[in-house]
């Protein structure tokens, strides 16, 4: 799964959003990461719709222009989570013999060494998604 | 900024988010075109012009939703294979529709059905195209028997149409793309006509699809127009004008331009069609250039020889490889 098709379906997880709203909730939960384009968040939501893991919830009209309200589907949340799963035990191959490493080196009587671990969401310069 | 200043960026804007619009399907367009121009107007409130990266992915994704349209109910070995045909027979209609304003005039029986194939393809009608295809097959090969070919230069890759050798006319055949097309195209829609799974007419494909022949039939006239009458491509005085020189260039950049399309298309969309078509329309010059590397090895091998044959080779991997995965998931 691609970053950009992740957290796509990670900002719908609270409920049906729009668009702009896709964009600016996935802006914010990586933490200015993930800059998607119009365009791209577009064709990605055609071709995730195809593939069943999100539809669409509603539509309404705004300043006279359709809006359509997109919703996460069983399929995709399963599948989001099943991907969230997959990086949380890819992390921890390295988050735990971080914490193994630390922990022997703290009883070996050395001083306190900090061990960088995955960088968490957010804590990265801007990064843009095509 | 006051309100009228941010209206007037807001106008212009527009103006140019509608005209990159163009670049999706009318269907698109007129389903989602309006929700796409509210978004791109939301996320760019401020803006007088398009930024660049928005400009690029918009006109991307345009161009992506075009080439993943595909007509509902037709394999996509069958759509891609009918596009690959199409191409072959408007490059060939084209060329000769060219030379029938200049130096050489095709006899009637190649030059009709040659002309009718297009149609049947376009509308679909893989029968009536078979047929016809076999028809232009025959002539064409009758009227080689009989005279030796001539030479031209042909949009995406007939550039390799012209080679004079001094062999058997059965290696002469398989060096000639021109001669082998017809064969498969008539091949090939024997293939979708008979297929029990596409039987009927596939549908229609756009008619803006000419705009190839017209290209070819231009290219033709003036490659024609500039060289010396007789003279192959291959063979051309130094002397000769700019245009004459730089002509025969284009159509090897039209080729690996639509070439990097088809492989773009199959690894970003996964979708097989993009690859058929391109292998399907390279087949004729990827003959000719495995028939010369075998039965002339002693010939220098050129990169305009080699180049289809590795280029098909590599659509046909992308191809499978993208299908792959699709196979043990189902």
């Amino acid at each position: 799964m691609s970053e950009a098709t992740y957290f796509i379906l990670a900002a719908l997880l609270d409920g049906p959003l729009h668009g702009y709203a896709v964009i600016k909730r996935a802006q914010e939960q990586s933490g200015g990461r993930v800059n998607l384009a119009v365009g791209t968040l577009y064709g990605a939501l055609e071709r995730m719709t195809d593939e069943g893991l999100i539809e669409v919830d509603h539509e309404e009209v705004v300043s006279g222009r359709p809006r359509r309200y997109f919703r996460v589907t069983d399929a995709g949340q399963g599948a989001v989570q099943e991907e969230a799963g997959r990086l949380a035990a890819a992390a921890a191959v390295v988050t735990e013999r971080s914490g193994a490493q630390r922990a022997g080196t703290q009883r070996a009587g050395t001083p306190k060494r900090t061990t960088r671990g995955t960088r968490p969401a957010g804590s990265g310069g801007g990064v843009v998604i095509a | 900024m006051t309100t009228g200043d941010l209206s007037e960026r807001r106008s212009w804007a527009e103006r140019c988010y509608r005209v990159m619009l163009l670049g999706y399907p009318r269907e698109y367009r007129r389903r989602h075109g309006g929700e796409l121009l509210g978004t791109l107007l939301e996320a760019h409130p401020s803006r007088r012009l398009p930024s660049v990266r928005e400009s690029v992915h918009l006109l991307d994704a345009g161009l992506l939703t075009r080439l993943r349209s595909r007509p509902a109910g037709v394999p996509a070995w069958a759509s891609g294979l009918q596009l690959g045909l199409l191409l072959l027979v408007l490059v060939r209609a084209g060329t000769m529709l060219g030379h029938v304003t200049t130096v050489q005039q095709p006899e009637a029986v190649i030059l009709l059905p040659s002309l009718l194939v297009v149609v049947a393809l376009l509308l679909g009608r893989m029968g009536s195209a078979a047929v016809l295809a076999a028809i232009a097959a025959v002539a064409g090969t009758s009227q080689a028997l009989a005279s030796s070919g001539g030479h031209g230069t042909d949009v995406l890759g007939g550039l390799f149409a012209s080679r004079t050798f001094e062999a058997s006319w059965a290696l002469n055949f398989w060096l000639s793309p021109g001669l082998t097309q017809y064969w498969v195209v008539a091949a090939g829609s024997a293939v979708i006509a008979l297929n029990r799974r596409t039987r009927g007419p596939l549908p229609r494909r756009s008619w803006y699809w000419l705009t190839v022949l017209l290209a070819q039939v231009a290219l033709t006239v003036g490659n024609n127009l500039l060289l010396p009458a007789g003279v192959p491509a291959n063979h051309r005085p130094p002397s000769l004008p700019g245009a004459a020189v730089g002509l025969p260039v284009l159509p090897l950049i039209v080729t690996v331009g639509f070439l990097l399309l088809a492989l773009r298309a199959t690894v970003v969309i996964g979708d097989p069609r993009w690859a058929v078509a391109a292998g399907v329309y390279l087949i004729p010059v990827a003959v000719s250039a495995a028939v010369l590397a075998v039965g002339m090895p002693s010939a220098v091998a050129t990169l305009g020889d080699q180049l289809p044959a590795v280029l098909l080779a590599a659509g046909c991997a992308v191809a499978l490889r993208r299908r792959a995965p699709r196979r043990t998931e189902s």
